[in-house]
């Protein structure tokens, strides 16, 4: 269900949220399925519960997944993720270093919109 | 909750443990690591109760556990060795654990013996040493405990039995909300299950800490230095281990942040790239480096 790349600086508990949103928005995962217990995720990834267990209460926070007690965890029933502003700056931030890099390499606008538009319906 | 207060614990002259506190919550997973005769057997045979200690308290919510038959019903014990009446079969010792320990559910032991597969017609003195941890975790699990203590619980099991015994424990915690202790020299399976930590060192607590937290202590980095690393970076104190093959360096470092990686380009770095450190190559750092400052 999910990969990690132990190589990538990218923490890993960043990686699991990613990977679970990934995996939402794909439909791999509906509302309401189980997902693995916070010790089961850490016993099959190789890392330490901590870290599993942060990743859960970000996208608990976000509304991704819930806990029922003495049931589990699972994909929330009623998906509704906030917008969180400070999280939207930080994205604009990082998307437009990107496009500055295709900017350098010659893409005209509306060579970069049609790039965007096709990631969009990719994912 | 577990609570070991200021224990002391010696045999004769020699002093074992030196006043180690330590304590474990309901649902929570406690490693206990040190290198061999650091004290960790005597530790938790005195937290079970079978060692009265010399000084300090070992009490499970709130009452000691020694000479307490009460407290003990409630506490599994998986011992390093575990000797049952050789002569008796599997299933003759399982009715002896029955009479003894209301709370034991045959249901239960059926239940692991469907993973573990012991043949319960088998003399206990015929099984292997594999096969008795098998037996032991079992016979302890099967008491419904509260706490589980384990001593080296994996060793002698094969990879199959071992990455079992690991999922079955973490049901138990997860399930029943019991509270482990657990000492291994298998740190990578300690990684993957433990919520913090106590590493032992002749006899006194030298961490501890969440697992996490441990983690964060040391950081590996892979580092180019073009044309080699000079002389400055070999005598950064926060650097505890380097070595090269080529131009690529692989550094252990103390407290990582983004300044120690400015720090490492301004001595010419071209490239800083941290990696997540296991448990394993931690403890044998700070192994190295314990020794090293106890010769300096």
């Amino acid at each position: 269900m999910i990969q990690m790349d132990y190589k990538s600086s990218k923490p890993i508990y960043e990686q699991i949220i990613e990977q679970m949103k990934f995996n939402v928005m794909k439909k791999y995962l509906s509302p309401g399925d189980a997902i693995p217990s916070v010790r089961k995720l850490a016993l099959e990834l190789k890392i330490t519960p901590g870290t599993v267990a942060k990743a859960y209460q970000e996208l608990e926070r976000q509304g991704v997944i819930e806990t029922i007690r003495g049931k589990g965890t699972f994909i929330a029933s009623e998906l509704d993720i906030k917008q969180d502003d400070s999280k939207i700056q930080a994205i604009k931030k990082r998307i437009s270093t990107e496009i500055l890099e295709l900017k350098m390499m010659g893409y005209d606008k509306k060579q970069t919109v049609e790039l965007v538009k096709n990631i969009f319906d990719e994912i | 909750m577990l609570e070991i207060k200021d224990l002391r614990k010696g045999y004769n002259k020699t002093k074992v443990i030196k006043g180690v506190n330590l304590s474990v919550e309901k649902g929570e997973i406690h490693g206990l690591i040190g290198e061999n005769s650091a004290g960790k057997t005597t530790l938790i045979k005195c937290a079970v109760g079978v060692y009265k200690p010399d000084e300090g308290e070992v009490l499970y919510d709130g009452k000691p556990i020694y000479d307490n038959p009460t407290i003990k019903e409630k506490v599994g014990y998986v011992a390093d060795s575990n000797e049952y009446i050789g002569l008796y079969t599997v299933s003759r010792m399982v009715d002896m654990y029955e009479d003894f320990y209301p709370k034991f559910s045959r249901e239960k032991f059926n239940e692991y013996n469907e993973i573990f597969k012991l043949d319960v017609k088998k003399r206990i003195h015929s099984l292997s040493k594999g096969q008795k941890m098998r037996l032991a975790f079992m016979l302890e699990t099967s008491k419904q405990p509260e706490y589980l203590i384990l001593d080296e619980p994996t060793s002698g099991l094969d990879p199959i039995a071992k990455a079992k015994f690991y999922e079955l424990l973490i049901n138990e915690v997860e399930h029943n909300d019991i509270g482990v202790l657990i000492s291994s020299h298998n740190l990578e399976g300690l990684e993957r299950i433990c919520d913090s930590v106590t590493m032992l060192h002749k006899g006194v607590v030298d961490r501890q800490m969440s697992m996490d937290d441990m983690k964060c202590e040391l950081t590996q980095l892979n580092v180019v230095f073009e044309g080699g690393a000079n002389k400055k970076v070999y005598d950064m104190p926060e650097i505890l281990r380097i070595t090269n093959v080529g131009s690529i360096y692989t550094l252990i470092v103390r407290d990582y942040d983004e300044d120690f990686a400015s720090k490492l380009k301004a001595n010419g770095a071209s490239l800083v790239e941290p990696l997540d450190i296991s448990l394993e190559e931690l403890f044998v750092v700070l192994g190295e480096n314990n020794l090293r400052n106890n010769e300096e």
